[in-house]
């Protein structure tokens, strides 16, 4: 995912939909991936994506070009499925808890082999991470998913580097002890 | 440095690809004598599978027909934008609203010939039942 040029931008703040829709076809495959992991929702992930590219398009105007495109995106996306997040009043009811998972990924493993790894894989990732507080949550994908540096992290969420390292840690450690505690249930 | 130190930085800079050249020959120095820091490397599993979903078309569809209505809404003063778009409603239906007004206009005064009429009836009196 490249930065995408000033013309374009300038055009697409200018209201050239065209444009926008580049910015769109760029950064839609992060902002919408994202948002299902935040939000662990691809009805509420469809939600956020458009809120984000709403409010991309309507501050468009005051990006001053000073600093990345890129980290600018990121950052409202990060915000916007945070904050959606948080007053999601469905939370509570899409909390999964470690034995519910296991029993999840027993019933899995009826089908063919090589997909078993992958789903397997997939479904504890997405299951563990609905686990995580959602600040620790975003760090990780940041990371993990996204292949983001410190640096690049601090860029997006304005908290300092070793903010961004305890979180990362407590992730972790976190998604250790649920993967543990998965595999000891199988 | 001592293991839980050495353990802070397995789990974020050092698995992360954060420290420089030295710091990690120290860490791999220190693991490969330290059967508990070895334990805990082993550990830590990235994640594998990691699926990327493409958003559904009608994302992009919703943006664009936001989009579209905001550009066709004023930049500046609403109640003028309201004004404007009565005005446009009202050239474009001319006859039915001139038909609708009519027949409400009719309806209101019919309303109040028949009140008046009740009135006349009673001599303006109203006359109320005491129950006697």
């Amino acid at each position: 995912m490249g930065e995408i040029s000033s013309e374009i931008l300038t055009r697409a703040s200018n209201g050239d939909i065209k444009s926008f829709e580049q910015v769109y076809h760029e950064f839609s495959d992060f902002v919408y991936n994202i948002s299902i992991k935040i939000t662990s929702n691809s009805h509420d992930a469809e939600e956020v994506t458009q809120d984000t590219f709403m409010k991309i398009y309507r501050k468009l105007k005051t990006f001053g070009f000073c600093s990345s495109f890129k980290t600018w995106v990121y950052g409202i996306a990060v915000n916007t499925a945070i904050n959606y997040q948080r007053s999601s009043i469905k939370k509570e009811s899409q909390q999964v808890d470690f034995e519910t998972i296991a029993l999840t990924l027993k019933c899995n493993t009826a089908t063919a082999e090589d997909n078993i790894i992958e789903q397997e894989d997939s479904a504890q990732l997405d299951s563990l991470l609905k686990e995580l507080k959602p600040e620790h949550r975003v760090c990780l994908i940041l990371r993990e998913i996204e292949g983001l540096s410190y640096s690049e992290i601090v860029g997006i969420l304005f908290i300092p580097v070793n903010t961004v390292r305890s979180r990362l840690k407590r992730a972790r450690e976190a998604l250790m002890a649920g993967r543990e505690a998965i595999n000891n249930e199988l | 440095m001592n293991c839980k130190k050495i353990q802070e930085l397995l789990i974020t800079d050092y698995l992360d690809g954060e420290l420089d050249q030295v710091l990690c020959n120290r860490i791999q120095q220190h693991i490969s004598g330290c059967i508990h820091c070895r334990q805990f490397e082993e550990r830590i599993v990235p994640f594998h599978g990691i699926r990327h979903i493409e958003p559904p078309t009608r994302v992009w569809e919703n943006i664009c027909e936001k989009i579209t209505t905001e550009q066709m809404l004023p930049q500046g003063n609403w109640f003028e934008y309201l004004l404007e778009r009565l005005r446009e409603f009202l050239l474009i239906h001319r006859q039915p609203v001139f038909a609708t007004v009519t027949v409400f206009t009719i309806m209101v005064i019919a309303l109040m010939s028949i009140q008046g009429q009740i009135k006349t009836d009673t001599g303006g009196i109203v006359v109320e039942d005491f129950g006697l």
